[in-house]
């Protein structure tokens, strides 16, 4: 299907790239389909985008958490895993939103509600965790701090 | 909305799941208990505002794809 968005342009993407999201997210309730694009074509990357099929200009900057903080721990309760039909935790995807203001070396990462996909019926939901994490934890605390010495 | 007066250790049931219950009172605190079932998010408002307008804040952002792959090119190497 073809894909309208305000960063690519016109796209041309398979419905296996497609996820949905049956309440949207908090605050864009209205939007609930989306593009899963990684941020490069090998897969290894740790960015994500997450682009809306209904809004050109609504477009999610995603990143693996557990690559810039390796302790981090999501729980998935019965709830969430019933909502998202994710029986087999292989298919279980966890990335969290990224806020870019200025440069992405000021990124921040919201560890407090992450985004839960099921890759395998292609779902997903924004799960607030009961953890104590921050929605602004900045994305390279580790570089910043060599940095700073 | 519905006002209800309670006292401590008094409760409401919603929806004949829900139990809402008065734990203590302490000045301007009221300390809730809240029993309900396993699928039943439940978040205190202000957190649930913050990741709301966090998530419209990263909806909007500009940033360059440049930016990207320069900033891939640094933390790779």
């Amino acid at each position: 299907m073809k894909l309208h968005t305000a960063r690519f342009g016109e796209m041309d993407v398979t419905e296996e790239r497609l996820v949905t999201f049956e309440s949207g997210i908090p605050g864009l309730e209205h939007f609930t389909t989306y593009c899963l694009l990684p941020a490069d074509d090998q897969d290894e990357s740790p960015f994500y985008f997450l682009q809306s099929t209904e809004e050109s200009g609504l477009c999610f900057f995603l990143a693996d958490p557990f690559s810039f903080y390796p302790n981090y721990e999501v729980n998935l309760d019965d709830s969430t895993l019933a909502q998202l039909n994710l029986t087999d935790p292989a298919h279980a995807l966890v990335l969290s939103i990224l806020t870019v203001q200025g440069s992405l070396k000021e990124a921040t990462m919201n560890l407090k509600a992450p985004l839960i996909f099921n890759t395998e019926e292609r779902t997903g939901k924004q799960l607030v965790l009961k953890q104590e994490y921050g929605i602004k934890e900045p994305l390279l605390k580790q570089v910043n701090t060599e940095e700073a010495e | 909305m519905l006002v209800l007066g309670r006292k401590k250790g008094e409760s409401i049931v919603i929806n004949d799941e829900i139990e809402l219950k008065i734990i203590s009172i302490d000045g301007d605190t009221v300390k809730l208990g809240v029993e309900a079932p396993k699928n039943i998010a439940i978040h205190r408002k202000e957190v649930y505002e913050a990741i709301q307008s966090e998530n419209k804040l990263a909806a909007m952002q500009e940033f360059s794809l440049e930016d990207l792959r320069e900033f891939r090119k640094k933390t790779s190497s």
